[in-house]
């Protein structure tokens, strides 16, 4: 939970966004290795690693995935490859959907709208899973959460080629 | 009563205690000295001239920088382009410079041989020689600014010209981010602002955000190799093929790029040009409007608008979320340039700053911050333009750090054995965000050595990248059961020191059997057809020679070989044409044998034994 530690936050899936860039902002301003530039070396050493530390632990903690994958990995769960039937079903019929639409730009931006509202909603199982401890049961959404998420970037990218 | 003196906070009263700090904007075209004096930030004039012409002149006895030279004199300009970089990753047409014939770049002067790293250092020394000698005093340390989309080579070769001109470097700093910088330090506004940067021989993009003295860059995107000079390639390539201008020499050359230049200007502040030029004791007439070179640079402005698209799309932001566009660097007064970017962003641009000064006002600022002087909360926060990872099986690059990350970062990867017993284990490192290794930068390479035998799959290689605060690379690995440490700093030229490159050169051209590491990629290739043509040619007449299975090995390093000639890897291709030479000795033995025997036939033995 050292990532946590760090930015003096409770573990937990559900943060504040502009709490967490706060604190980022002020440890920053105080361990960033400008501020002990003139300083000697063992401090400029000291400030690289301490920099950073709080630089990785706030690309963890600011990504729903990431932070998700960083608390499965505390408390010791292993992220199950297993997927049922029923998504790898799902998750054909939104390929299949994107590649048959793949000229339509309005067609693309309606099914990206889809995707978003699904990660809404997983986001929101996730927490409730998270805030009950129920690690299995995250540790099987995170995987379909992540295949949703990669679908709507490549999504994002094909709309973007569309422009 | 005296009045009580009190020194500004973080001042020292002290002449002999204040450290004396400069920021330098070394430019393709130009380079500027900066320093904050008095809270203020100013930029050093030398003689009145405020631009510095990043030109040196290498005459027999001295060296002259900048506004030294004495006009039309043919200097040695824009060596911006070539710091850090190959032969292989220049267009050698596009330079009015003499250059040795070797793998790494080095340009002919009346003084010898000069590498860009060199030629950079006398346009520094010359910077620092401004500073001190406006202090009159010796300068402590300077913030020097580089292109943000500059990769690691060509940070580690400005660090090390700037070692040459015994400089102590604060900090690198990326350039739009300077302008930033300094921008949001005088407007005081705070918000998401993007900084379009054209120089005059890199072109970068940033989005920063503003808050609360924190200026973070949130992605930055360009290219070190698209700037004003190619816009001035065009003109003078229109100017030959509509205007017939006939330019044989180097020195021609870059006449017509002075003349190119020259109307580029012009067309900045006027909308046509009637005028006659004279060039090489003939007289053209040039008819010409700003609208018909337009369209010859549509084709230059989109690339840059490429670079802004992934920027934004990094950032995950669209133009309507911008709260300013910041114009930097001399090459966006161009009409055509503001135009275009005003369109694709729906807004005014900010144009009120001098496009030419920011960055350099930006670094001075930065350079007193470092210093532990100014009384500054301010900070800026950079990213790593470009991804960092290592060669893994199959020619396929596993990143580690990706683009856009916030540095100082530190990132760790295990990986394993793939052979039972395996002692060693070679750590490529690469820089870019292609799949494929070899179309990527390659910037080291290092062996981690004593990892103890074990199973394949059961030794533990943790491998470190470090990138630090001036986006420099440090790469270290650990063998997790012993704790045996390699570490390899990457510096430039592959890890030569500019000690050693000079050696090297002066080797090169006394010692010819020493130069075999400066052949270049076509004698190679040269070499590895002659042995592809020899062996095809061997096996179609000898093929009785070989059994089944030499045949195969031999024919499966023909095809290696000629799979790497088409990648043009220099020692790629070395190491395929030795592959295949030793694989095709015991045939070329025998071959050799068949023939003596074969024109032994008909003659007595008598005749032999002689």
């Amino acid at each position: 939970m050292e990532f946590f530690d760090i930015y003096e936050i409770e573990p937990s899936f559900s943060i504040s966004e502009s709490e967490l860039k706060n604190k980022y902002l002020v440890l920053q301003k105080k361990y960033h290795p400008d501020r002990f530039a003139h300083s000697n070396i063992e401090q400029q050493k000291a400030a690289l690693i301490n920099s950073s530390l709080i630089n990785d632990a706030y690309q963890v903690l600011k990504d729903d995935i990431k932070r998700a994958k960083y608390l499965l990995e505390c408390n010791e769960i292993e992220i199950t490859n297993h997927t049922n039937p029923e998504f790898l079903i799902k998750q054909m019929e939104y390929e299949e959907k994107i590649e048959d639409h793949r000229h339509d730009k309005s067609e693309l931006v309606s099914i990206q709208k889809e995707l978003q509202e699904e990660l809404e909603q997983y986001k929101v199982n996730l927490e409730t899973n998270f805030n009950k401890k129920d690690f299995e049961r995250a540790s099987k959404q995170i995987n379909e959460f992540i295949f949703i998420d990669k679908l709507h970037l490549k999504i994002k990218e094909k709309i973007n080629q569309l422009d | 009563m005296a009045l009580l003196q009190i020194s500004e906070p973080g001042k020292s009263t002290d002449p002999h205690n204040r450290k004396l700090t400069i920021g330098i904007d070394l430019g393709t075209t130009n380079s500027l000295v900066a320093s904050v004096i008095s809270g203020e930030a100013k930029i050093l004039e030398d003689n009145n001239y405020r631009l510095i012409p990043s030109r040196v002149l290498y005459e027999q006895g001295q060296i002259l920088v900048g506004n030294d030279i004495p006009n039309h004199a043919l200097t040695i300009s824009s060596v911006k382009r070539l710091i850090g970089k190959k032969k292989d990753d220049i267009d050698a047409d596009n330079i009015a410079l003499e250059l040795a014939d070797s793998n790494e770049i080095f340009i002919q002067t009346p003084q010898g041989y000069k590498s860009p790293i060199q030629v950079s250092s006398d346009i520094l020394k010359k910077l620092k020689k401004i500073a001190s000698d406006y202090f009159g005093d010796e300068i402590y340390g300077a913030v020097i600014t580089v292109p943000a989309y500059f990769n690691e080579g060509q940070r580690q070769a400005t660090k090390e010209a700037a070692k040459l001109a015994e400089i102590n470097v604060l900090r690198l700093i990326n350039e739009p981010t300077a302008a930033a910088y300094a921008y949001g330090l005088d407007s005081k506004k705070e918000g998401v602002f993007v900084v379009y940067d054209l120089g005059g021989g890199t072109f970068d993009v940033s989005v920063l955000q503003f808050n609360e003295g924190v200026f973070e860059v949130i992605a930055t995107n360009g290219n070190s190799s698209l700037g004003g000079d190619d816009f001035d390639q065009i003109i003078k390539n229109y100017l030959i093929n509509k205007y017939k201008f006939n330019s044989q020499s180097l020195k021609d050359q870059a006449k017509l790029n002075l003349i190119a230049k020259d109307i580029k200007e012009k067309l900045s502040s006027q909308d046509t040009i009637n005028e006659t030029i004279r060039f090489n004791n003939q007289d053209y007439q040039i008819d010409t409007s700003l609208s018909e070179i337009e369209e010859l640079f549509t084709p230059l402005v989109d690339k840059t608008i490429q670079c802004v698209k992934n920027a934004l799309n990094d950032a995950n932001l669209s133009t309507d979320e911008i709260d300013g566009i910041i114009m930097v660097g001399g090459s966006t007064r161009m009409p055509t340039i503001q135009n275009h970017i005003k369109k694709f962003f729906n807004q005014d641009l900010l144009n009120d700053l001098n496009p030419d000064e920011v960055v350099a006002i930006g670094a001075a600022r930065q350079a007193s911050v470092l210093s532990g002087q100014a009384n500054d909360d301010t900070l800026l926060l950079d990213v790593t333009p470009l991804s960092l990872g290592i060669e893994t099986m199959g020619d396929l690059v596993e990143r580690i750090i990706p683009r856009n990350s916030t540095i100082p970062i530190a990132k760790a990867q295990e990986f394993t054995t793939y052979k039972d017993g395996q002692t060693m284990m070679k750590i490529h490192v690469v820089q870019g965000e292609r799949e494929k290794v070899s179309e990527n930068r390659s910037l080291g390479e290092f062996i981690v050595k004593d990892i103890p035998p074990m199973p394949a799959g059961a030794a533990k290689i943790k491998v470190t990248f470090q990138v630090d605060a001036n986006s420099l690379l440090t790469v270290s690995a650990e063998e997790q059961t012993t704790g045996i440490k390699t570490a390899i700093e990457i510096k430039p030229s592959y890890g030569i020191e500019e000690s050693e490159i000079r050696k090297m050169l002066e080797d090169s051209f006394t010692n010819a059997e020493n130069d075999k590491k400066f052949r270049s990629l076509a004698e190679v290739i040269v070499d590895a057809n002659q042995i592809l043509e020899l062996t095809e040619k061997a096996i179609q007449d000898d093929k009785q020679l070989l059994s089944e299975s030499e045949k195969s090995t031999i024919e499966r390093c023909m095809n290696n070989l000629k799979s790497e000639i088409t990648k043009k890897n220099t020692s790629k291709i070395k190491l395929a044409t030795d592959e295949l030479n030793n694989a095709s000795m015991s045939f070329a033995q025998k071959r050799m044998d068949n023939s003596i025997y074969s024109s032994l036939t008909g003659k007595n033995i008598n005749e032999i034994n002689k």
